[in-house]
């Protein structure tokens, strides 16, 4: 299990690779905290992954973040997160989600201090990339930094198709709070 | 010889470029109660065509004689505003100097938040694409748009030239975005953004394109660029046009009218770039404001509005231009100008004679008399060998030949040489003179030495002794006449045809003459307007439709054919289409130029010279202008003065105090402008006024429609109106629904109490019917014969035997009978009284039977009063007993009054009698009918073979 994630952030530091030049420092995390939540009349559904990764490069201001959707936990019955696995997402065929891109907003990462900044990059959920911009505070604290976001998903921009009859029961559009801390790293 | 021309040239191509300077009407300090410095960011057009105001401190809107500041009723309202934006659905986009973005909708501001954020640098401006997508440019972040509530941004990374974007507009399905690194045209194809790029590489002539102004022309674009002025882009080839070489810095904005293109620039004020590709400094600015103009725009009524210190400064445009000075000559004084057909402007300053070359700039003096004894030129014409004919007040007809400039008098023979008009056809040359008209037939290839035999036509009857003010000679070869008292006389293929009162003028008195590019021809008359002639009728066009005054010295028409009136208070031009006069007067600088008469020509171009005393005014109707009315806009409605939003249209029965804002928009002559309004429903009746506020309290529930018009001339018959409808709910007591409950509920409230009140009736009917029925039984078992026979025949066997019993006797009979006629009435007597009764009757039954019968009360003592009973049933009841029983010593009666329970028990014991007594039972019925009225319960009736009881409910008295 452990050495899959540090594959998986090895990937992620790959990504990041062409975008940077080798050998400047970056920022990585890898036990970030994801949760979704659908509010629906009949029903609301709330799911949370404790391993969400990101990475940052504060030169280039790049950044890549990724979650694997067997990650999340919660839901109201197993055989909803089943569902959510089997049905909506595609889990095994489209297993993770990623945003990348670019931050907008020029940021000195050496100066500690809380920052609104805006990514905008490509959202790629259920294997359906869409461009966003992702409104975020970033805590910057030595080598750290803490990245706090909210955002929405639209399941039709992301070709998650829900049958009629859960309608009522699952929202449309989804609330999506990320929490992730990343430390530097040369 | 080429370095003499050299300079010379340069010269005259100088004063060319000084030719008409646009007319500055005034200036509007934007906010003088400000204590802040106000520094204009950006001068928007709305779609409706109001200008507003972008500051330092908010916006404002300008309404052509004041600013109005837009209220947020928050602080935002003074906030740095550098773009603003109203789109399709008429919401206002702010964009500011730090990024912020605010929307107002139906009076309801807020802060653009969308989950991405909002940028952090200037905004720069917006455009809406035909998808409803709002699109805004940043300085230093690129474009974003807004579509399906989601912020997208489209920067170098997506392959924009450069973040830094001046501007953006909409170019068919492309945003053209104007950048640091030259223009870009960004479309999206199935999700994709593409994007166009054009840099100098592409021959754009400068890379920081700072304007881009779509022609209201054509498809192009006028670029403004950071050091090489100004060029013409056509974005759906792709080319660039250039321009000559430019000298004067950054533009700041451009502005194409009709006739010109009109750069504002960032230190050397506004240049004025003309059809001959000349470049000339709006030297009416004042010096002061030769520098920096921070933005300009063109209304839609062709007026050039210029951004600068703090103030909008109105100027005419291309439209009305002075021309006080033409290569050193002072222009004033001009009573007649002519333009020829080689292009030269023949002018009459000050009683000289000037040629002027329109192409070259040339110009040239004439002398005609002696220069001590100068006199005035009234006319000037051209022959069809292009001899310029001149006549003269006193000093007759001189011919000037076009190519030699040599003068010539012409010989007039016996003419008069006070000269008014002068007329050329192929056939003939016309003179109206003081003495007359003459004519004289027309010869091939005439020079200014041919002579010619004039003929008086002061015989003729259709022209007769009277002044003639003008011959014209139309391009139908028709010659026409404006007499003073005569109307109007047409020379038509050798006959003359007068027209006055009887073919529709009402003047008699004409002055002027012209001829449309449509072939109708137009008539000024003295004191009653402008008349057209045209398929062999005349139409009046006078104050009616808005002719601003009588008083006119010149007519002309534009290339397009509407007729332009030249009078003391300003211009007027009519637009035949609305039926309606657009005038230029005090608000637009030509009130009172002193127009000379008759003085007026057209150049090739459209140009409309008008002479006056004070120099020449150039006319160009400028086809900006769409609509040549007022447009009235209903700018707010208030109901008790708090303001409501255009999409509310029903209100309740209590909202009826409505206030109605509006104003018109017109912004060459905004004083003028009159409003008619009314609210149908209320009063079909227009009331005018030149209030911009409507008020109606108290307004009684109905549906309404406001509406208003405006106009400036005052003929409201074609002016454009705003409308808003409504409806004010009736009170829920008003409605049908409630009036139809209101006549159920009142019916079956009716039919309930006459029902109620049948079977009150009925009971007591009933009641008195029972009663009645017991009387008369009672009635008659007492005078039953029988009854009766035996009490005197027992009277009369104790009568002698006891006498003092027999008087005790007859008076319990007495009594008796006494008791049953009081009692008879009444519904209800105590227990007692009954009782009573029925004491007095067994008294005289047992002075018969003796001790036979007898009977037995067992009612407690203190309830005989508080019973109630109805009357004679106990007596009844024991007449009854007497009758139906054989009473002997062996076979005794007894009769017995109890209470049992809730019951009073009457009962008897049972010695059926051998021959039965008639019995009709209506007696018992009677008593149970009674009881069941008035007790609501039944009499029962036991009969055990021994016994016969009675049981009657017990009345309390209450």
């Amino acid at each position: 299990m452990k050495l899959k994630a540090v594959l998986l952030l090895l990937l992620c530091v790959n990504i990041l690779t062409a975008f940077a030049p080798a050998g400047t420092k970056v920022y990585i995390g890898n036990a970030g905290i994801i949760n979704f939540k659908s509010d629906a009349s009949l029903e609301i559904i709330k799911a949370t992954s404790k391993e969400l990764k990101g990475v940052v490069d504060p030169a280039a201001k790049t950044f890549a973040f990724k979650v694997a959707m067997t990650t999340f936990e919660g839901f109201n019955s197993g055989l909803q997160r089943e569902h959510f696995n089997e049905n909506y997402m595609e889990s095994t065929k489209y297993p993770e989600a990623v945003f990348t891109g670019k931050i907008i907003e020029d940021i000195d990462f050496t100066k500690n201090g809380t920052y609104t900044i805006r990514a905008k990059g490509k959202l790629k959920i259920h294997s359906v990339e869409q461009e966003r911009i992702i409104k975020s505070e970033i805590k910057i604290n030595g080598s750290q930094i803490k990245v706090h976001s909210n955002f929405s998903v639209l399941l039709s921009d992301h070709n998650i198709i829900i049958p009629k009859v859960v309608h009522e029961k699952l929202a449309s559009e989804i609330q999506v709070e990320v929490d992730i801390d990343l430390n530097e790293k040369k | 010889m080429s370095k003499r021309l050299l300079p010379l040239l340069t010269i005259l191509l100088s004063f060319l470029s000084v030719i008409g300077q646009s007319v500055i009407v005034k200036t509007f300090t934007v906010d003088e109660n400000s204590n802040k410095t106000i520094k204009i960011n950006k001068l928007y057009k709305s779609p409706q065509g109001v200008i507003w105001v972008c500051t330092n401190n908010g916006i404002y809107k300008f309404d052509g004689q004041q600013f109005e500041q837009l209220e947020l009723k928050d602080k935002n309202a003074r906030l740095p505003v550098t773009a603003l934006f109203e789109d399709s659905k008429g919401t206002l986009w702010i964009g500011t100097e730090v990024g912020d973005i605010y929307t107002v909708s139906n009076f309801k501001a807020s802060k653009f938040n969308p989950q991405e954020g909002t940028p952090k640098v200037i905004i720069s401006a917006f455009a809406e694409t035909a998808d409803s997508a709002i699109w805004f440019s940043t300085k230093g972040e690129g474009i974003y748009y807004y579509k399906n509530n989601r912020l997208y941004n489209w920067n170098t990374d997506d392959g924009l030239s450069d973040n830094y974007v001046y501007q953006i507009t909409v170019s068919g399905k492309n945003i053209l975005a104007t950048t640091d690194q030259g223009i870009n045209l960004c479309y999206l194809e199935s999700g994709k953004k593409k994007v166009t790029k054009y840099s100098s590489a592409n021959s754009l002539p400068d890379n920081i394109v700072r304007v881009a102004a779509k022609s209201p022309l054509g498809s192009h674009y006028w670029l403004g660029m950071q050091d090489e002025g100004i060029c013409k882009f056509n974005p759906a080839k792709g080319t660039f046009e250039t321009c000559p070489a430019w000298t004067y810095g950054q533009v700041n904005a451009i502005v194409e009218t009709e006739a010109e293109v009109w750069i504002a620039t960032e230190t050397k004020g506004v240049i004025v770039y003309n059809r001959q590709q000349k470049y000339s400094n709006l030297t009416t600015l004042p010096d002061a404001r030769l520098a920096k103009v921070d933005d300009m725009i063109q209304d839609n009524e062709g007026n050039v509005w210029i951004a600068q210190n703090g103030q909008l400064i109105k100027t005419n445009g291309s439209q009305i231009k002075v021309l006080s000075n033409l290569n050193g000559i002072a222009l004033s004084n001009v009573h007649a100008i002519f333009c020829d057909s080689r292009d030269n402007l023949w002018l009459t300053p000050d009683q000289g004679l000037v040629k002027y070359n329109l192409t070259t700039g040339e110009t040239k003096q004439f002398t005609l008399t002696d220069k001590n004894k100068l006199i005035d030129i009234t006319c000037i014409a051209e022959g069809e060998t292009g001899i310029i004919w001149v006549g003269t007040m006193g000093a007759g007809v001189f011919r000037i030949d076009p190519i030699t400039n040599a003068i010539k008098k012409l010989e007039l023979n016996s003419a008069n040489n006070d000269i008014l008009s002068l007329a050329i056809t192929k056939k003939d040359i016309w003179i109206a003179t003081l003495g007359g008209v003459y004519k004289a037939p027309n010869t091939v290839n005439n020079t200014i030495n041919t002579p010619f035999t004039f003929e008086s036509l002061g015989n003729q009857n259709e022209v007769g002794k009277y002044y003639v003010y003008k011959v014209f000679a139309d391009s139908k070869e028709r010659v026409w006449l404006a007499t003073d008292g005569k109307g109007i006389t047409m020379y038509d293929n050798g006959t003359f045809k007068n027209f006055t009162q009887k073919d529709g003028l009402k003047s008699e008195v004409f002055y002027s003459i012209t001829e449309g590019n449509d072939g109708n021809v137009w008539f000024n008359s003295y004191k009653d307007g402008l008349y057209k002639y045209a398929n062999g009728t005349f139409t009046n066009y006078s104050s009616d439709v808005g002719l601003s005054d009588y008083e006119i010295e010149s007519i002309a028409t534009d290339e397009k054919g509407h007729a332009i009136v030249i009078a003391k208070k300003g211009i007027d031009v009519l637009y035949e289409k609305d039926n309606s006069f657009f005038h230029f007067g005090k608000e637009s600088g030509v009130d009172n130029i002193k127009p000379q008469l008759n003085s007026v020509t057209r150049d090739k171009q459209g140009n409309i010279y008008i002479g006056t005393e004070q120099g020449i005014y150039i006319f160009r109707n400028c086809g900006l202008r769409s609509e040549n009315v007022a447009h009235p806009i209903i700018e707010k409605i208030q109901l008790f003065l708090a303001p409501v939003s255009f999409t509310v249209n029903t209100f309740s029965y209590n909202d009826n105090n409505f206030t109605f804002t509006y104003k018109a928009i017109h912004y060459t002559e905004p004083g003028r402008v009159l409003f008619q309004y009314k609210l149908d429903g209320l009063n079909n009746d227009w009331i005018t006024s030149g209030d911009k506020q409507a008020f109606y309290p108290k307004l009684p529930p109905g549906t309404y429609k406001f509406s208003v018009r405006a106009s400036a001339n005052g003929n409201f018959t074609n002016a454009k109106e705003a409308s808003y409808s409504f409806t004010i709910n009736k009170p829920f007591w008003n409605t049908w629904w409630f009036t139809l409950l209101v006549i159920i509920i009142g019916f079956a409230l009716l039919y309930w109490f006459v029902k109620a009140r049948e079977a009150r009736i009925n009971k007591v009917e009933r009641l008195e019917k029972e009663k009645i029925f017991s009387e008369l039984e009672n009635l008659k078992n007492q005078v039953n014969p029988h009854f009766l026979f035996n009490s005197f025949n027992t009277l009369i066997g104790i009568i002698e035997e006891e006498p003092k019993e027999a008087t005790e006797y007859v008076q319990k009979l007495s009594d008796f009978y006494r008791n049953i006629v009081t009692y008879r009435d009444k519904d209800l007597i105590p227990l007692q009284d009954e009782l009573n009764l029925l004491a007095d009757y067994f008294y005289l039954q047992k002075k018969r039977f003796g001790e036979s019968i007898s009977y037995k009360v067992d009612i407690p003592a203190n309830m005989v009063y508080n019973i109630l009973i109805p009357p004679l049933t106990l007596q009844m009841l024991a007449e009854n007993a007497v009758k139906h029983n054989t009473i002997s010593r062996s076979m005794p009666l007894t009769f017995t009054v109890v209470k049992v329970g809730n019951y009073l028990e009457v009962a008897n014991n049972i010695n059926v009698k051998i021959t039965k007594a008639e019995s009709t039972g209506l007696g018992l019925k009677n008593i149970d009918t009674r009881f069941r009225l008035i007790a609501k319960q039944s009499v029962n009736v036991i009969n055990d073979g021994k016994f016969f009881k009675i049981q009657l409910p017990i009345i309390n008295r209450v």
